[in-house]
């Protein structure tokens, strides 16, 4: 089991994005030891219109058995949220209904598609804590060689309509650029993903 | 389109109005006055003629049940609302507390390319989802305001005008007066 890192003091913070309503890419993904998700469905703009409803789910990337597993799959309607969380005990957007504090997955995908009434009314957010201030950083990885990923960021918020089918090999994925580089802290953002053993190859 | 039309709505002649009326709460409301969100002006009526159109109503949410028409010179026109318990069904009201009209709605006609009827007004007009083709003039105006998502359905009426109903969503801004909804009515 992992260790949780509680996030009650928001300093580790890496990304949130702000809460926005989820009309068009509706799947978000994200690398970290530890992440907070949370959707949520309002009520009709007017009389007229139907309250939203919206399909949400919960995906993990498996190590050992590298596919992709659902964790949760439900629908929320008016008034209501649902909040997922990776290796977190910060509660800030809700008690969590499903939570995943293993240490198979480091990339997970999230889905918010209105499947009723106005997609403006559904709405999700998500934040994703700094490895640098976790335990898993410190005693696993820091100062040693290991597989990071090319690109600065660990998560992509809406980035698409489809999923959670993405390519494994996509550039903000890929440990291509940092193969067998000495991570340092500045570097830890890029270091999310590197127990993700995507690619180690 | 939508930004042009906001540019020619004036919200404080809303807010005017909202301060000068009471309007009678209807018997059979139950709770659904007893509270209300920021007022939004969510939808305004469109009427086309020719190629012109005209803000016929605009279309004031107090909260989820209940909304205030103002016609197009931004005097009360009616009050709408629906029950919780009575979801196909939205009544029209006067500011004595009198029922005028009444719609029939299928709001589920908005989410499915079928051939259902969205709603049915009590005088006999009939109102159409956004994305269902027509035919005629207008067919190019309701392309256009369905591209942008705005629309939300629109209605040739029996007296022969051609109504577009528009999402603007537009916040007003506004702190209700105590006495805009008044009992008393039995």
């Amino acid at each position: 089991m992992a260790t949780l890192i509680n996030q009650a003091n928001t300093t580790g913070l890496e990304y949130d994005s702000g809460q926005h309503d989820a009309s068009s890419a509706y799947w978000t993904w994200a690398f970290g030891d530890s992440i907070l998700f949370r959707a949520g469905a309002e009520e009709a703009s007017n009389m007229w219109q139907k309250h939203p409803e919206a399909n949400c789910e919960f995906w993990r990337f498996s190590i050992s058995s590298q596919s992709w597993i659902k964790l949760d799959d439900t629908t929320i309607g008016k008034h209501s949220s649902r909040t997922y969380s990776v290796r977190c005990n910060d509660t800030s957007l809700g008690s969590p209904a499903v939570s995943y504090n293993g240490n198979d997955s480091y990339l997970f995908a999230f889905k918010v598609q209105t499947t009723r009434g106005e997609s403006f009314r559904c709405n999700d957010r998500i934040r994703v804590y700094n490895v640098g201030t976790s335990n898993i950083y410190d005693s696993d990885v820091k100062g040693k060689y290991i597989y990071g990923r090319s690109l600065d960021y660990a998560y992509r918020y809406h980035l698409s309509s489809s999923g959670p089918t993405i390519t494994l090999t996509d550039s903000w994925l890929t440990t291509a650029g940092l193969r067998g580089t000495k991570i340092t802290t500045a570097l830890k953002k890029r270091m999310i993903s590197v127990k993700s053993a995507i690619a180690k190859t | 389109m939508i930004e042009e039309l906001i540019t020619q709505i004036d919200t404080q002649k809303i807010k005017d109005t909202l301060d000068n009326i009471n309007i009678q709460i209807p018997s059979i409301a139950g709770d659904i006055f007893d509270t209300f969100a920021s007022p939004r002006l969510s939808i305004v009526q469109l009427d086309y003629i020719g190629g012109e159109y005209e803000i016929a109503k605009f279309y004031i949410t107090m909260n989820s049940n209940v909304e205030i028409a103002l016609n197009s010179t931004y005097e009360f026109n009616v009050l709408n609302f629906c029950l919780d318990n009575d979801g196909d069904t939205i009544y029209a009201y006067d500011a004595q507390g009198q029922e005028v009209l009444g719609y029939y709605i299928n709001r589920d006609a908005l989410s499915g390319y079928n051939n259902s009827t969205y709603m049915r007004k009590s005088t006999g007009d009939i109102y159409i989802p956004p994305f269902r083709a027509m035919t005629g003039e207008f067919e190019t105006i309701r392309e256009q305001w369905f591209q942008t998502e705005k629309l939300l359905c629109y209605s040739e009426k029996l007296d022969g005008r051609m109504c577009f109903y528009i999402t603007v969503n537009l916040e007003l801004d506004y702190q209700i007066k105590e006495d805009l909804f008044v009992s008393g009515v039995e």
